[in-house]
């Protein structure tokens, strides 16, 4: 790997880290979602200095290219990220309604009462 | 009353002989009533009790018959009943729907779901008197429907039909829609397709519709004709089940599926049901792929589903 490829993914990693954990402090990202977030963006920062560590990931996997270990695992962890956004979606649009329909009741409620 | 199949001296049956012939379709299958044992007597004649269907002797057509004792009379004499109408910009409809169920002789009350509608559709309910429940956020057909649900809980309710804005379903056939739940099934589904008469919709809708009725025989076993029909009515249990839980978007035949799935016992009223008055369906031809494939699926997992399953918490 070229130096030069590897100063621009330490810098882009840490950059990547950085806004991470200032979107936490300035409470833009709720901390649950922002674990998976800061893990992700820390094992970059690791990842772009150590290289090695991913030639002996893939030699784990037996996987003849190290990228292609790689590829694999980011595409699982965005997969496992999406999905799991998917059901926090779906959680929070059963909760939007009920919330919704509860304040048509009580509006209702309330204008009974004036009456 | 006691379990017998005779009345007891001085406590006489009460016989009801229903208003409406049946169709063929239902008399070949007679069905049983779960509630207290009942009497039925045509003109003198008892027949074998807890069965619904029997013959006239005399004339040898066929009857509808159920007796109610007291208990009974009186529970359906003070059952509170809601009529629950989810309305999305439905101003120029509402009032025609609202002068039709003053002239129903049956007591009930009446609530508006308006879901967030742009046009002055809240106002039209507020001028006639009618309680509006009106959603600060768009919530979809079935949203709406759920909060009549909610509605009928909160207010302690007994008995809960849902009834297009739109002017599709006629009051007329209220009593007929009800007299299945007073009979003791849980819940009672205006259809088009028992008598065929009236609005029968488009050759296209009406293929699905056939498909639903395929898919839901399949899965639960039971024959309903128009598992899409918004005209129904439902008993405590089942507007406590529904309050809980209920499918956002196009919930008929699911709910069907669901209820059918715990066990309560649905049966089908022939109504005829007209074309809708002003305004567009809910499903237009570019969603018709969405739709059916959307509701088949929804249909799989209720009848897959935990029973009593309250979805996602």
């Amino acid at each position: 790997m070229s130096s030069v490829l590897r100063v621009i993914l330490v810098i882009g990693s840490v950059c990547f880290f950085i806004f991470i954990l200032n979107m936490v402090r300035t409470k833009k990202l709720e901390l649950k979602y922002a674990l998976t977030w800061i893990l992700t963006s820390f094992s970059f920062v690791l990842l772009s200095l150590f290289p090695e560590i991913l030639f002996f990931i893939a030699a784990l996997m037996h996987v003849e290219l190290p990228v292609n270990a790689l590829y694999l695992c980011v595409i699982f962890l965005l997969l496992m990220i999406v999905f799991t956004l998917s059901v926090a979606v779906s959680r929070q649009a059963l909760r939007i309604k009920t919330l919704v329909q509860e304040i048509g009741l009580i509006k209702e409620t309330l204008e009974r009462m004036k009456k | 009353m006691a379990l017998s199949s005779r009345a007891k001296r001085g406590d006489p049956p009460i016989v009801i002989a229903s208003e409406a012939r049946r169709s063929p379709r239902l008399l070949r299958r007679p069905c049983l009533l779960a509630m207290t044992p009942l009497f039925v007597i045509a003109n003198g004649a008892t027949a074998k009790c807890g069965n619904l269907f029997c013959c006239h002797p005399y004339s040898k057509k066929h009857f509808h018959m159920v007796t109610y004792n007291q208990d009974t009379l009186r529970r359906r004499n003070t059952l509170k009943t809601l009529i629950i109408i989810p309305a999305y910009q439905e101003a120029k409809n509402l009032p025609k729907l609202f002068k039709e169920l003053k002239e129903v002789p049956l007591d009930f009350d009446v609530v508006v779901i308006n879901d967030c509608s742009t046009d002055n559709t809240e106002e039209v309910c507020h001028q006639h008197g009618i309680p509006v429940v009106t959603l600060p956020v768009n919530l979809g057909i079935g949203g709406a429907v759920q909060t009549g649900y909610r509605y009928a809980l909160n207010h302690g309710y007994d008995i809960a039909v849902q009834m297009d804005g739109d002017g599709q379903h006629d009051p007329k056939f209220l009593k007929l829609v009800l007299s299945r739940i007073h009979e003791g099934y849980h819940m009672s589904i205006g259809s088009r397709f028992i008598e065929n008469k009236g609005y029968q919709s488009s050759l296209s809708r009406r293929a699905g519709i056939k498909f639903f009725t395929g898919l839901i025989k399949l899965v639960t076993g039971q024959y309903i004709s128009d598992p899409t029909s918004g005209f129904r009515a439902c008993n405590r249990e089942l507007i406590k089940l529904f309050a809980n839980n209920y499918p956002k978007d196009y919930p008929e035949p699911e709910t069907i599926v669901t209820a059918l799935r715990n066990k309560y016992r649905i049966a089908e009223v022939p109504v005829i049901m007209r074309p809708r008055q002003s305004g567009e369906s809910s499903i237009t031809k570019n969603l018709a792929a969405y739709y059916m494939i959307k509701v088949t699926l929804a249909v799989i997992m209720a009848a897959i589903a935990r029973k009593n399953g309250d979805g996602i918490k």
